[in-house]
């Protein structure tokens, strides 16, 4: 926005301020565009950005009363508007957390074993710790930390040379399974 | 519209504009807010609650109406309800206070009614007069709250105090509207 639509801007919101019903078209139509531009960016989405900017003018036009005619317009209408984009992402984020929690509650719910399940976990479960009984106390010591299973402390070597360890015992893993059970 | 967002523009649009009409009544709502003390003290003072809380609540009405409609209109508004402050308080200083020369607190009270009003009509006259535009409508929106204000102190010596108070009023203020029309024509 140049310095001429900016003036133009403030001369606009000064009338809309005293009740001149006249200036509301222009003030809206200066208004939405940049504020569509301005809180996508600040929000880094467009839909988001239109959400935020379409309450932001809402919001802007609500409180165009209040407007001082000693202040700058430009600065008043992004300041509502940043509030409004932060509000938006706020909220956003909340929803995200609540979703998130009702996912994690819905899938204890609807992963609950069935006793074919439980048996099958058992049997797995037993085949695992038998195939991790025939490597090395290294190697499942090495899986272990890997799986931060042993999360009492954290490997003793720098981390390149664990994560060949933990590929390596990984290898042996694979073996000592396929040796009892076949290919996976 | 230079967006990029389907936005469906005029429905946002009118969103708008009612959001902007409700920033405006209650904006109007809270220069208002003086009228609900002046009622009380009149309610105290003038012992006519009747009249009290109708000419309390058309004034409260007026006020909110005026400031929301703006403009020169609602500019009067807080001129309007200070220079009414003059004859509210007037009238109800007397009666308090027994300062009734004469013994006749009916004819002091009608003194002070009157010369509230002038005093409120000149005041909004000289206001008026500094303006560039709108004065007509300023004097008239600031007489008809300074009218009101003036007649929830008046009410203490009637009917006759209430029609002396708003005499007064347009009385100081027609020479504002008879230069403001003479400068229109002109």
């Amino acid at each position: 926005m140049d310095r001429e639509e900016r003036q133009r801007l403030q001369q606009q919101l000064v009338r809309l301020a005293e009740g001149d019903r006249s200036a509301f078209h222009p003030v809206f139509v200066s208004l939405w565009p940049m504020l569509d531009r301005f809180c996508a960016r600040l929000l880094g989405n467009e839909a988001d950005g239109a959400d935020a900017a379409q309450q932001a003018l809402v919001n802007v036009l609500a409180r165009a009363v209040e407007f001082d005619a000693r202040r700058e317009a430009l600065p008043w209408v992004l300041g509502i508007a940043a509030n409004e984009a932060r509000t938006l992402r706020r909220r956003a984020g909340r929803r995200r957390e609540e979703a998130l929690d009702g996912a994690a509650g819905g899938d204890v719910a609807a992963t609950a074993p069935t006793p074919e399940d439980a048996t099958v976990a058992r049997d797995l479960e037993a085949a695992a710790v038998a195939a991790l009984g025939a490597l090395s106390a290294t190697d499942a010591r090495t899986l272990a930390l890997a799986v931060g299973a042993a999360c009492d402390e954290g490997p003793a070597v720098p981390g390149a040379t664990f994560r060949k360890r933990v590929q390596r015992a990984l290898e042996r893993l694979r073996a000592a399974w396929r040796a009892r059970h076949g290919e996976l | 519209m230079a967006s990029s967002s389907p936005v469906d523009a005029a429905g946002l649009e009118a969103r708008a504009r009612r959001a902007y009409e409700r920033g405006r009544l209650a904006a109007g709502v809270r220069r208002a807010w003086p009228v609900v003390p002046m009622a009380m003290l009149s309610l105290a003072g003038c012992q006519r609650p009747v009249f009290t809380l109708v000419a309390g609540a058309v004034l409260a009405a007026a006020a909110v109406g005026l400031v929301w409609r703006g403009e020169a209109w609602g500019r009067a508004v807080v001129p309007g309800l200070v220079a009414g402050t003059l004859p509210l308080l007037l009238p109800i200083l007397v009666r308090q206070l027994h300062a009734c020369p004469g013994g006749s607190c009916a004819g002091a009270c009608l003194v002070a009614c009157t010369v509230g009003g002038l005093a409120a009509g000149a005041a909004l006259g000289v206001r008026a007069v500094r303006l560039e535009s709108g004065r007509l409508s300023y004097l008239i929106a600031g007489a008809v709250i300074a009218g009101l204000t003036g007649a929830l102190g008046c009410a203490v010596s009637g009917v006759a105090g209430v029609v002396g108070m708003a005499a007064g009023v347009v009385v100081a203020s027609t020479p504002v509207v008879a230069l403001s029309l003479a400068s229109r024509r002109t």
